[in-house]
């Protein structure tokens, strides 16, 4: 809840001004720190507020994010994801996605500087989630072992 | 595979919901939804595009007046540049100008002139050329057609020059009119003025007249102003009239003077 109201905010700020994706950022690096269930409907629930806020088809960012999500999911079970470098690539290719597909719909021409600033974005973004997550956030589930 | 399969039925759930929202909102059907919920969010989304604009007036509005304090800055130490060569050049065109003075009023083919600038005075007038520059003691000192004085001292860079009105200085002069010509001694005195003295009761001399070198001593050519005459006095029981004399160049305005060499 409290992370949706932080995408509430986000989303109000890239709708008034902020030319970068912030939404999609925030997203990759929630998704990439803390993965639980409610990833793809947060997803889905984000890209349906930017579309009203940005007054776009809410259904486009609503599957593009969800895609997105699923995509970093699946990166996330794989071997190669537990590599930062590798990791920061992938989100900066998702970055790319978007933009891409956004092109593709929107038809609004691809800005390097635009997809540079998210890319760039994603390191502080990615390193104060992990921060809060790691100090801040309590984890409820505690599995214990029985040894017979 | 399990990776693929997690959360197979959330994710193809939320895909048929996400295309079926996207069919319908390209008709528009979710058109009131959305202008509900825009009437609320337009105004929060002013507020923060206007604070953005007051921000970004506020940061160019430094940028600007910095770029102003550094383009000041530069401009200032241009400034300074410029006057100073424009103080250079000025000092020049009036040296150039004090040249080409001289020549039309001493012909450079009948006199050997030595320009020598002034940087100095108390009783005696410092110039900056001296016996390596080929000055000789009581040469004489010009500025135009105006003696100013004769050499008094002379080092090796530097020259000390005794003005006509240094009270050790005596000159015969004279003075010319249609009438005839008054013949005196040009006496120094303390102060800016000089003392025609022996000047006979019969010779003609009036006021404002001009007083020359009479070039008889052999010291100075013939023909250089010394001065005007101020006043006039005579008395029938003295022998000899006098005259105040004033010079017709100011001390202070002295910047190049000329040493007649021969």
């Amino acid at each position: 809840m409290k992370f949706f109201i932080i995408l509430l905010i986000t989303a109000l700020i890239q709708s008034a001004f902020a030319p970068f994706n912030l939404c999609l950022v925030l997203l990759i690096c929630k998704i990439y720190n803390e993965e639980n269930d409610s990833s793809l409907i947060l997803a889905t629930l984000t890209g349906i507020l930017l579309g009203i806020l940005t007054s776009v088809n809410i259904g486009f960012y609503a599957l593009v994010f969800l895609i997105v999500s699923k995509l970093i999911q699946i990166f996330k079970a794989s071997r190669i994801s537990s590599n930062l470098l590798t990791g920061f690539l992938f989100a900066v290719l998702m970055v790319l996605l978007v933009n891409v597909l956004e092109q593709l719909y929107l038809h609004t021409s691809i800005n390097p500087t635009k997809i540079l600033v998210e890319g760039l974005l994603l390191v502080p973004v990615y390193l104060v989630d992990r921060f809060i997550f790691e100090h801040f956030t309590q984890n409820t589930t505690i599995t214990l072992k029985f040894r017979s | 595979m399990k990776a693929l399969l997690k959360d197979t039925r959330l994710f193809l759930t939320l895909l048929i919901i996400s295309v079926l929202l996207m069919f319908f909102d390209s008709f528009s059907i979710f058109y009131p939804v959305k202008s509900v919920i825009q009437v609320v969010a337009t105004p929060i989304q002013v507020g923060l595009y206007t604070t953005n604009l007051k921000m970004a007036r506020q940061l160019e509005f430094i940028k600007s007046a910095r770029n102003a304090s550094q383009e000041k800055k530069a401009l200032q130490s241009q400034l300074a540049l410029v006057l100073s060569e424009n103080a250079h050049l000025r000092r020049k065109l009036s040296e150039v100008q004090t040249f080409v003075a001289q020549q039309e009023a001493l012909n450079p083919q009948t006199f050997n002139l030595l320009p020598a600038r002034v940087i100095g005075f108390s009783r005696y007038l410092k110039i900056d050329k001296g016996s390596d520059d080929g000055l000789k003691i009581n040469q004489g000192v010009v500025i135009k057609d105006n003696l100013v004085g004769q050499i008094k001292a002379v080092g090796s860079k530097q020259s000390e020059v005794m003005l006509i009105s240094d009270p050790d200085s005596k000159i015969v002069a004279i003075a010319y009119k249609d009438g005839g010509k008054a013949k005196g001694i040009l006496n120094g005195q303390f102060g800016a003025e000089m003392l025609l003295d022996k000047v006979l009761h019969q010779e003609p001399l009036k006021k404002e007249d001009l007083i020359y070198t009479d070039g008889a001593e052999g010291k100075f050519p013939r023909g250089l102003i010394l001065g005007q005459v101020l006043e006039i006095e005579e008395q029938e029981t003295q022998l000899f009239k006098q005259a105040k004399v004033k010079p017709l160049f100011n001390i202070s305005d002295l910047d190049i003077v000329f040493v007649i060499r021969d």
